[in-house]
């Protein structure tokens, strides 16, 4: 991953935050699909909340630096590892 | 109101039901018998307007879902969902009903009046007599109609006792009647085994028994104090569970059928608001009254 990539969300998921924490909720074909819903715990929301089809992963990892005071390599860790699995699930895509 | 016109109360909704044509009397006599309002004066959260129609015209919207037919015994059928701006139309097809070929629903946005059409098989010599909420129709409408009311349907069993409601959930076959018979042993109420409507009112959350196609039951309610996630255990426990885990695990037992992403935040917000109110537990349990017990010792407060 290049931290100059910027990511955007795919609008096939309804998103709800419970407190710090998320759900999405697949669409598929405007349906949703209950049985396979993604959990987001707080990182992974904050991550998730940042990314906005604007800014690059090096923002975002500035951002959850800031927010966490986390250190930098665990930070790019944790962004690395949350990304992937999303681009993997269809959740993120990068921005061409 | 018309002369013929009844009212029915479903989980504090009231639907004013009325035939336009005189083809079709609305049944009050089947499975909607015992939920009929007793109070004529209130002014209806919903006006449903029966009429027999030549054919339904849906050119203006777009359908959005056509259900898998399901084979069955009882009465064959296919329903499909449309949408238009700001409307949605619920229709249900019948292959095997002797006189209706098909109903829809015209659900519009803010507004309380739904226009129900009827299509039918041949002309008919005598009118007939249709159950308003006819199966699957009557299912489907009250899931739309209850949202707009803070409503939501969950496939689940509920029991009461000392007004208070216990609610259990999960995946068929789990033991949601079983444990809803282990109650009924034990002295409590037993709400429904199958479905029932959850509404979030002020700071509590109402559950409500609701009209189910094939048999009939009183309308009964209670204050909800919790919601238990149901699992088949050697030996009984109960464990709470909170925030995004109670959420998207009680998620798949609340019935949704809807096909605009706004309805689906709706539905998850609603969700939310229950979810505010009521704590959700996992329960392991072997089917004897010991977990009954265990339940009505726990602190909910």
């Amino acid at each position: 991953m290049d931290v100059s990539w910027v990511y955007v969300k795919s609008e096939g998921f309804v998103e709800k935050a419970i407190g710090a924490e998320k759900v999405l909720v697949p669409l598929t074909d405007n349906v949703a699909n209950m049985n396979q819903v993604y959990n987001l715990n707080e990182v992974g929301s904050f991550i998730y909340d940042t990314i906005d089809g604007e800014k690059t992963i090096a923002q975002v990892h500035k951002a959850l630096i800031n927010q966490y005071e986390v250190n930098q390599k665990e930070a790019l860790n944790d962004i690395t590892f949350f990304i992937n699995d999303m681009v993997n699930r269809g959740v993120l895509f990068v921005r061409h | 109101m018309n002369e013929e016109d009844f009212t029915l109360n479903i989980a504090a909704v009231y639907f004013q039901c009325r035939s336009l044509s005189p083809q079709i009397h609305l049944d009050k006599f089947g499975s909607i018998s015992h939920y009929l309002s007793p109070d004529t004066v209130i002014t209806p959260d919903y006006l449903l307007e029966y009429h027999v129609v030549e054919i339904l015209e849906l050119s203006a919207y777009k359908r959005v879902f056509v259900a898998e037919p399901e084979t069955n015994t009882l009465l064959n059928y296919k329903w499909n969902i449309y949408n238009g701006p700001g409307k949605v139309v619920v229709t249900v097809d019948y292959s095997d009903h002797p006189t209706i070929q098909s109903i829809a629903a015209f659900i519009v946005d803010d507004s309380s009046k739904i226009t129900i059409h009827i299509v039918l098989k041949y002309e008919l010599i005598y009118p007939i007599v249709i159950d308003p909420l006819i199966h699957p129709f009557g299912s489907l409408l009250l899931l739309y109609l209850m949202q707009r009311k803070k409503g939501l349907l969950i496939h689940a069993s509920a029991v009461a006792i000392d007004d208070k409601a216990f609610l259990f959930t999960g995946v068929s076959g789990i033991g949601k009647s079983t444990m809803a018979r282990l109650w009924g042993e034990c002295g409590a109420q037993i709400l429904n085994d199958d479905r029932l409507v959850l509404r979030p009112l002020d700071d509590k959350v109402m559950v409500y028994n609701n009209p189910m196609p094939y048999y009939a039951q009183h309308p009964r309610e209670a204050p909800l104090k919790a919601i238990f996630l149901l699992k088949q255990s050697p030996k009984n426990y109960i464990k709470q569970l909170g925030g995004v885990l109670a959420f998207s695990r009680v998620l798949g037992n609340f019935i949704q059928q809807f096909y605009q992403q706004n309805m689906v935040a709706n539905h998850l917000e609603l969700m939310e608001e229950v979810l505010k109110r009521v704590k959700v537990y996992e329960v392991g349990f072997k089917p004897d009254h010991d977990i009954v017990h265990m339940i009505k010792k726990m602190d909910l407060e």
